[in-house]
């Protein structure tokens, strides 16, 4: 607990900084940017294929999992690895240069008590691969990977969103292993206000929540 | 030669040694609180976003739009009755767009307790028209403008709070609900399960229905799928339930 808190203290002392990207074309989001951390970048949004453009978006990135984190290892704990789900593309660099990920997620039938019904809960996770984590140089966030949360209409998924209260159930599922969670904690610049757009319903808050794994 | 102090002097001497250490002491915390704040505020640096053609996404309704679409919607007989059952509050009102064209306006309606609902829709997100007699835990109602009408609503499955009021496929279903016990996941349970229908859906994948049971023991929650035309396990929507309160 105790180094747990040490590394949080020391993580406040990060300096994140966000940029502009200019948008491309304009049809699904306008705050697509990049977000630093030390020599790594990553987009604040995965998107549909590799094409990194605002009309190619899927979610916003809610999610940092650090400390000693790697994509399967963070699955596995979670919901095990989705076999089924469509990947998703996101585009990082760990300093060596922009590189693609794809991921098709963890996934689990959830009952929300946001919207009182039963859904899918949905996240896939990025980074770097190899090795399937960043590294973070300074050694605050030791390895990390983002995540990107929304919910699946269950059963017949008809539609798909509601990344903020997807993010506040994987904080709680990342609370039932037992691992350290910090909500709501760096401004991720990613914030959507809900809106119905096809079958694709927006609403975030812009803050990603960190966990720490062990 | 030196003198021996005085009692007043003595007592001018100590009062200065503890103004100038609260001085000090204050200073120090000064210094630390401040450099505390600049750890714990993250500089960052975010711009404005630019592009013309896509400002529409953050218009909000409006006053006169979301009035607009909660009278469209306490005119429709079909969400009025559904609404009559129990308290509800909307969670989330915002633009529905279809591309770049804003068109109307997504509800997203937050019943109270799960309410039973009966009838024939239109789920708005694929325009395919699914029967169900359900237990509703909320719903999105998506209104048109261009029609001025409700365009479909899509009910989200909400946990059985009891049994289900008595339906047409009551036969069917206690059949299918011996199929749905019998699972390797409702056996897991044990022997003290509860066992609650959820849903029945008629799509164009399932004509002939299928139902959803809800097998609860203490804490945990396995949700069973049964095609009622087949009268077998669907396995695809068969699964454990997580789920932690707030």
């Amino acid at each position: 607990m105790r180094s747990i808190l040490i590394k949080f203290l020391l993580s406040e002392l990060v300096v994140f900084s966000v940029i502009l990207f200019p948008l491309i074309s304009a049809a699904t989001t306008s705050h697509l940017t990049v977000i630093l951390l030390s020599e790594d970048q990553f987009y604040n949004y995965d998107f549909l294929s590799d094409q990194a453009s605002s009309s190619n978006v899927d979610w916003p990135v809610t999610m940092l999992f650090y400390g000693n984190a790697e994509v399967n290892k963070v699955k596995l704990a979670l919901f095990g690895l989705e076999a089924f789900a469509s990947p998703m593309h996101e585009l990082l660099n760990d300093g060596n240069g922009w590189t693609w990920d794809s991921d098709r997620g963890t996934k689990d039938t959830w009952y929300s008590y946001y919207l009182n019904f039963y859904v899918y809960l949905h996240m896939r996770v990025y980074a770097p691969n190899p090795p399937d984590y960043f590294n973070d140089e300074l050694g605050y966030y030791g390895h990390y990977i983002i995540g990107t949360t929304h919910y699946d209409e269950y059963p017949f998924e008809s539609w798909s969103g509601f990344s903020e209260y997807a993010e506040k159930d994987i904080a709680l599922a990342s609370e039932a292993i037992g691992w350290a969670v910090f909500r709501d904690h760096t401004f991720f610049a990613n914030s959507e206000t809900y809106r119905e757009e096809g079958n694709h319903i927006w609403d975030n808050n812009g803050y990603a929540t960190f966990v720490y794994v062990p | 030669m030196n003198s021996i102090p005085s009692e007043r002097e003595m007592e001018k001497s100590i009062l200065l040694i503890v103004v100038s250490s609260i001085i000090i002491l204050s200073v120090v915390v000064l210094v630390a609180t401040t450099a505390n704040m600049n750890k714990t505020m993250p500089s960052f640096k975010i711009s404005e976003p630019r592009g013309e053609d896509d400002k529409h996404i953050h218009r909000a309704l409006s006053k006169e739009e979301e009035s607009k679409a909660l009278n469209i919607m306490a005119n429709d007989s079909q969400i009025r009755a559904i609404l009559e059952k129990e308290k509800w509050e909307i969670l989330c009102s915002g633009p529905w767009f279809e591309g770049k064209e804003k068109i109307g306006a997504a509800l997203y309606i937050r019943f109270n307790e799960s309410v039973w609902v009966e009838g024939t829709f239109t789920n708005p997100f694929n325009n395919k028209s699914y029967t169900a007699k359900m237990w509703v835990g909320g719903m999105h109602v998506l209104i048109d403008f261009r029609m001025n009408k409700v365009s479909g609503v899509d009910l989200g499955m909400g946990r059985p709070p009891r049994e289900a009021p008595k339906v047409n496929e009551s036969e069917k279903l206690a059949l299918a609900e011996r199929v749905a016990r019998k699972h390797t996941l409702a056996e897991s349970l044990g022997s003290n399960v509860t066992s609650y229908l959820a849903t029945i859906y008629y799509n164009s994948e399932y004509p002939y229905g299928i139902a959803f049971f809800c097998f609860r023991s203490g804490q945990r929650e396995a949700m069973i799928a049964v095609d009622l035309s087949k009268m077998e396990v669907v396995e695809k929507y068969t699964t454990f339930v997580g789920g932690f309160k707030k």
